[in-house]
């Protein structure tokens, strides 16, 4: 389905910005409409357009009736935040946890690397003997 | 020598006050047949005390020594086990876990200063105002575990180097050098127990190029030079671990 659709296009326009529910709108479809952020001077020219809008094409209009909403794409920057907020607090969470329960789990390596000194330490008097 | 740069004598409170670097190239000195190294000798070591110290139950269920050397394998291989989480944290990257925090918090500086400035009230900010204080909290707590984990890989780095202010640009390197150990000791645990299967069926004790007696205390390492032209050691071994 092509994000100029009507379906996309009323669930924009009318829904999630004014909502700010990100659930409404895939994180994806977010980036996308980021990316379709116009320049200033892009904004300028559709917002000053005042011609027939159906002699644009379908991605001009588009833009110019999601310009219609104060802050369109500053609301949809935070959207997009907020979608992948949880996804990426998860992520170092998991991280930091992994590395704190490495620091619980290093008595083990530890008593390893005790108990191979204790085996070496006959073995190296030994060698220091037959060397002396 | 080594013996001395190992300070194995040494008592630094409850650290080993030994580089974990120095140990790891030590067990990688090679036999004298230039295949088997001192870790192989020091997993059998293990291993062999792993299956005296087996309950007697555990004699008659086995059988024979077999079970009991198995047994002392999985032990060492059980390490790499319970170490899963260390070898998870060599795959990381602080600094870019550091960045990312970064990059959360700036997001939502960004959000606070927009939802600021913006005067249009609706149901869009009221959402969007509940998130951000929801996301305060949660960045106030991830940079605590942050805090945290950095502080503890820190104490880890300072007990096996001594000194983690000279430590390298790598904070995890540390874990690094553990997982690479793994790696080594689970190779080492295979090559073991292939020649104690070889050794079950040909009667013949492998690694003794390093072998001492595993009980050996001073006296007993005048035996080693005797030994040296003794090559049926194989007695004083299987006494050992028949027990």
């Amino acid at each position: 389905m092509s994000i100029c659709g009507p379906y996309y296009f009323n669930l924009i326009v009318l829904v999630a910005p004014v909502t700010g529910n990100p659930e409404s709108l895939g994180a994806e479809l977010l980036e996308t409409l980021v990316k379709m952020a116009p320049t200033k001077e892009e904004e300028i020219k559709l917002r000053e357009y005042s011609g027939d809008v159906s002699k644009l094409g379908t991605a001009e209009r588009f833009l110019k009736t999601i310009l219609d909403i104060p802050f369109a794409f500053k609301r949809v920057e935070a959207m997009l935040y907020r979608a992948n907020f949880d996804a990426e607090v998860k992520y170092l969470r998991n991280s930091f946890q992994t590395l704190e329960v490495s620091y619980l789990t290093r008595h083990l390596m530890i008593k390893f690397l005790k108990r191979i000194v204790l085996i070496l330490i006959p073995w190296l008097l030994c060698r220091k003997q037959a060397w002396n | 020598m080594t013996g001395n740069r190992m300070n194995v004598g040494t008592n630094r409170g409850d650290a080993i006050a030994f580089k974990l670097d120095t140990l790891l190239k030590l067990v990688d000195i090679k036999g004298v047949d230039g295949k088997t190294t001192l870790l192989h000798f020091v997993v059998q070591e293990i291993t062999r005390s792993e299956g005296t110290t087996t309950t007697k139950d555990e004699t008659i269920l086995h059988g024979n020594n077999d079970g009991f050397r198995k047994q002392g394998l999985q032990v060492v291989a059980g390490l790499s086990r319970d170490l899963v989480n260390v070898k998870k944290s060599a795959g990381m990257d602080f600094d870019v876990l550091s960045s990312y925090v970064t990059k959360l918090e700036m997001g939502l500086d960004k959000l606070r200063s927009f939802l600021k400035t913006e005067t249009t009230q609706g149901r869009f900010f009221d959402s969007m105002k509940t998130f951000l204080k929801e996301a305060e909290e949660e960045i106030r707590k991830i940079k605590g575990g942050e805090r945290k984990a950095l502080s503890m890989v820190k104490e880890v780095t300072e007990y096996f180097h001594g000194n983690a202010a000279r430590e390298e640009a790598h904070p995890l390197r540390i874990f690094m050098v553990v997982r690479d150990f793994l790696g080594v000791l689970d190779n080492v645990c295979k090559e073991v127990k292939t020649m104690q299967e070889m050794s079950t069926s040909m009667g013949s004790a492998s690694a003794r190029s390093f072998r001492i007696s595993a009980t050996a205390s001073l006296p007993v390492l005048h035996r080693y030079k005797a030994r040296q032209d003794d090559t049926s050691s194989d007695s004083e071994h299987s006494s050992n671990s028949s027990t």
